[in-house]
């Protein structure tokens, strides 16, 4: 799941002032020509209204890293309605557009038609190795002057990414930068070292200038079939007693599969109780994690991504009722629908659909997240369900908008959705189909059986014209907004 | 919300021990009309027979059930009834290790013991063994249900105060209302803007010289918001004890719904009027599930028509319908007039106390059961046990634990566990030191028996023959082994070291 400490704080906060150690030298200014801005304009979706957006613009950091392209974070590049960059921190902002984006990865490429912006411009290096510890140098615009933060490696770990499931190698930097984690570039010498993706007071994690450079390769390359993601769930495997009774020998344990999913690919090579206890020839430690020969003990769920990719396959070795085995583990692309309750879902629009003023919604971390606190318990406990053909997603009954066709059931909110005219709701568009087919002069819907309201009907005949009269009396502008 | 009666005593018992080194306050003196009754120095009025009970209690913790809280003081009220007995509330001598009565204006205090209580209807009634301390008291007699924008006073004992406090209010509304005493429960309540404070709880409210509620809760973010429990509620407890013991409040084991959408009346074939409320749903109750089908319509419950907004005219009040249910004893049957399949008919239901919802709401007085093997503490997933998380339990614990308690019984009928178990802590031993679990994680299996309730959890384990006891949890598959002889050497060592008197309580 997405980190909770390390968050990302407003675009608005660069315009803050902090205090920090700067330097100022021939190499700093050399920065000038590469470090650039990024302002991005996106939807903001009120998910109580989903039909309702608002647009934002976010200030970011990029870094130039060839003639025509600019490195940055993925991070609050999704729903975009424009992009713009501009160079040496002041200035017009010119028209720019992504070139690529992967949300898994938490990169974007930026590109601009301006031959005027690039003028003068001098593209930077991506380090080759990942630097260990030492001082670095974190660089962004601000107030029209390159600020240049002296900064250290604490540490080089393993972290999920901000935007995904998926882990990568992140470079850990101590510097005393306010809001930071917009894709501030972190240097030593005249070499890209990372590009930070989150901060937290004054720690940020920066992505590896050697990560970035395999997927931006990669995907150059053609082909690209994105980040890998361990699907199945794991516990450690430390308890000895666990060991002996899965008959697993003392000298291989490993981690313990607790549960492989069936949706929406079916886990094949691992099962439930196995014990891992080697991934593509590294030993995996009864923790977790694995020593990496660098970097020292990172997590195992970097092994997905650890030179790999979607659809690698990845021996692993394990001990399955006693028995040590060798497999093949095909590596899954990772993906926001191996969750229930997808964690993101970039770049559409939220769905719903309203039917008679019954507000209809798909489940999804980002509604409840907008939630906040307040979100109910009920929708709270799928989050620890799989998917499964059956039931791919939660649909559920967000809110009733009053209305005489609606009466007795305007309190209604937050119940999930299993039937409607007898027909089992799997996604939001089954409902469309339901609706055509009403049971005899009503539409039935059935909700899971808990403390609201289980049954609900509508009348058939009166159904469209209610539909529009809501619409207009609730200023909305479609009844529907469904996923391709 | 309903903020305890429970928790308002508490806050005043902080202030008891000070108090009885204080000079007793001043009480302001309260207007009365006519009809109010007038409380006078010295005369046989119902002040003298309302009581002050002071109660020293003591409550198990419920992630660690061999122990106990350490004991609180509190004070509540009472009244003197027919029978020389003392009418109070539940939340008021709950968990008592000690209750102690003094009358009006006497120094002397007397020892109480609880003869009936009825938790879901926060009502209490006390003996006193001295037969002196009812000399000269008067049993005060109920009235009726009070009519809105009448009068009442409320008498007691607030915030711990020796003297009594008597507070003039209007009633405002009667309607049904949470008890937040048993915390699951809903009942006909009175409200009344006359000052309920803590220590009031178990006090008389009077009309025209006859107790018409028991003071019993209050809404902490309103002024003035009170309530007491009405006669109705004060006599069925009341007929329920005339056996010897205390049934509570029958349910009939249905959920209702409003039957006020168009559609919904003519597809169920009945006409535009208002009444009738549908069943939306049906308590996991054999007999009901025979009886009744959703989207039979309820017209009436025993001789109250029942409206499409799901209530009735009570006593000339327009209340739920659960009303009807409540007036009933448990065991009695009830004529329902159910429209279905476009015809009306009669069927018998019997009236039945529900109790398969128990640990959802706020128990009492039974202490907590639990089962200790080599340091894993079994307790049964409880509202009680929950809130040992803190305040905000409901952010501390996991869904998994919220859902089994409070939804799985409704969504899930066949899933669901009469008593479902959580592995609440484990006490450190080297036997246990690398479990992954350390605690607060519901159980599913223990070597691959169903824990439905804690019996469950002690045969599987004392039934086990294999080398390692398996623990399988419900959430994530997740799953934890403990060697089975080493765990069986090293439990009666934990029990020493961790002062447990006895390794369960069944």
């Amino acid at each position: 799941m997405r980190g909770i400490l390390f968050i990302p704080l407003a675009a608005t906060a660069l315009a803050l002032a902090g205090g920090c150690a700067r330097e100022w030298s021939g190499a700093g200014r050399a920065w000038e020509k590469s470090v650039v801005s990024i302002r991005a304009t996106r939807y903001k979706y009120d998910y109580s209204q989903p039909w309702v957006r608002e647009t934002m613009n976010t200030d970011k950091v990029g870094v130039v890293i060839d003639g025509d392209t600019i490195l940055t974070t993925a991070d609050h590049l999704a729903d975009r309605t424009l992009v713009t960059v501009r160079r040496e921190g002041r200035g017009k902002w010119w028209p720019a557009e992504v070139k690529w984006i992967d949300y898994h990865a938490n990169l974007a490429l930026v590109g601009s038609k301006e031959a005027g912006f690039w003028r003068g411009l001098a593209p930077a290096r991506l380090a080759t190795t990942v630097p260990e510890s030492g001082e670095v140098t974190v660089r962004r615009w601000r107030d029209g002057r390159l600020e240049d933060a002296k900064g250290e490696i604490t540490d080089v770990r393993s972290r999920r990414s901000q935007l995904s499931h998926t882990h990568q190698l992140a470079l850990e930097v101590k510097a005393d930068v306010d809001g930071s984690g917009w894709g501030e570039v972190v240097t030593r010498g005249n070499e890209i070292v990372g590009i930070a993706a989150s901060a937290y007071e004054k720690s940020l994690n920066a992505i590896t200038a050697t990560f970035a450079s395999q997927v931006i390769a990669a995907a150059r390359g053609g082909g690209y079939r994105g980040l890998g993601l361990f699907t199945f769930e794991w516990q450690p495997g430390r308890n000895p007693d666990t060991l002996a009774y899965l008959r697993a020998p003392a000298t291989d344990s490993g981690i313990v599969v607790t549960r492989v999913p069936e949706y929406p690919e079916p886990e094949k090579a691992l099962r439930p109780h196995d014990v891992i206890f080697e991934i593509d020839g590294l030993r995996v430690s009864p923790e977790g994690d694995y020593r990496d020969p660098r970097f020292g003990f990172l997590s195992v769920e970097f092994l997905a991504d650890r030179g790999r990719w979607a659809g690698d396959t990845l021996p692993m070795k394990i001990v399955r009722g006693g028995e040590t085995m060798a497999i093949d583990y095909r590596l899954p692309a990772a993906s926001y629908d191996v969750d229930l309750v997808p964690m993101e879902s970039f770049d559409r629009a939220p769905e719903y659909l309203i039917v008679g003023g019954l507000v209809f919604q798909p489940l999804t971390e980002p509604l409840m997240r907008s939630m906040g606190r307040s979100a109910p318990i009920r929708l709270a406990c799928y989050r620890d369900d799989l998917p499964t053909a059956e039931r791919p997603s939660v649909v559920f009954l967000s809110q009733v908008l009053p209305d005489p066709i609606n009466i007795d059931y305007h309190d209604l909110r937050f119940q999930p959705l299993l039937r409607v005219n007898g027909r089992t709701i799997r996604v939001l568009k089954d409902i469309v189909d339901a609706v055509a087919s009403p049971m005899g002069q009503v539409h039935l819907f059935e909700f899971t059986q808990g403390l609201g309201l289980n049954r609900i009907v509508l009348d058939a005949a009166t159904l469209p014209s209610a539909d529009g009269r809501i619409l207009k009396r609730y200023g909305i502008p479609s009844a529907a907004q469904l996923a391709p | 919300m309903l903020k305890t009666a429970r928790a308002l005593e508490l806050a005043a018992a902080i202030f008891v021990p000070m108090l009885g080194l204080a000079a007793p306050k001043p009480q302001e003196s309260v207007k009365l009309d006519a009809g109010d009754t007038l409380p006078s120095p010295g005369a046989t009025e119902p002040e003298r027979s309302v009581i002050s009970i002071i109660t020293f209690s003591q409550t198990p913790v419920w992630d660690a059930p061999w122990r106990f809280e350490r004991v609180q003081r509190s004070s509540g009220s009472g009244f003197v009834i027919r029978g020389r007995r003392i009418m109070t509330n539940a939340h008021v001598i709950s968990w008592g290790r000690q209750i102690l009565v003094r009358r009006m204006g006497d120094p002397r205090l007397y020892n109480a013991r609880v003869r009936f209580v009825g938790h879901d209807c926060d009502l209490a009634l006390l003996e006193v063994g001295d037969p002196n301390f009812f000399e000269g008291l008067e049993p005060l007699e109920f009235g009726e249900l009070p009519e809105e924008r009448t009068n009442v006073v409320t008498y007691g004992y607030p915030a711990g105060g020796e003297q009594l406090s008597y507070t003039r209010g209007v009633v405002s509304r009667i309607e049904m209302q949470p008890y937040s005493h048993i915390g699951n429960r809903s009942f006909l309540a009175v409200q009344t803007d006359s000052a309920i404070n803590p220590g009031n709880s178990g006090g008389p409210v009077l009309r025209d010289g006859k107790v018409v509620g028991v003071a019993f809760q209050a809404i902490t973010q309103l002024e003035n918001t009170g309530f007491f429990i009405p006669t109705p509620i004060i006599e069925h407890f009341m007929k329920d004890i005339e056996d010897g013991k205390y049934d509570g409040f029958p349910e009939l084991g249905l959920f209702l719904a409003s039957m006020q959408n168009p559609a919904y009346r003519r597809l169920l074939g009945l006409s535009d009027d208002a009444r009738g409320a549908r069943i939306d749903g049906l308590f996991p109750i054999p007999e009901v599930r025979e009886k009744l089908r959703v989207d039979d319509v309820i017209l009436r419950i025993g001789p109250y028509d029942v409206a499409s907004d799901q209530t009735i005219i009570y006593q000339g009040h327009r209340v739920h319908a659960g009303v009807a249910t409540d007036l009933a004893q448990s065991g009695e049957h009830m004529d329902i007039a159910i429209w279905r399949d476009g015809h009306e008919q009669t069927v018998e239901l019997p009236a039945r106390v529900f109790s398969d919802d128990r640990t959802e709401g706020n128990q009492y007085d039974v202490l907590p059961r639990y089962y200790v093997h080599a340091g894993l503490i079994f307790v049964p997933l409880s509202l009680d046990y929950l809130k040992t998380f803190g305040r905000n339990w409901t952010s501390v614990a996991g869904p998994d634990l919220i859902y089994e308690l409070k939804l799985r019984h409704w969504e899930d009928p066949e899933h669901w566990r009469p008593e479902a178990v959580v592995l609440a802590g484990v006490l450190s031993h080297a036997v246990n030191a690398n479990l992954l679990t350390s605690g607060r994680s519901l159980v599913d299996r223990i070597n691959g028996i169903r824990i439905e309730r804690l019996e469950d959890a002690v045969s599987a384990i004392e039934g086990c023959t294999n080398a390692q006891h398996v623990i399988e949890f419900i959430s994530g598959n997740r799953f934890d082994c403990l060697d089975r002889a080493a765990a069986a050497a090293a439990h009666e060592e934990i029990l020493k070291n961790y002062s447990i008197p006895s390794d369960r309580r069944l």
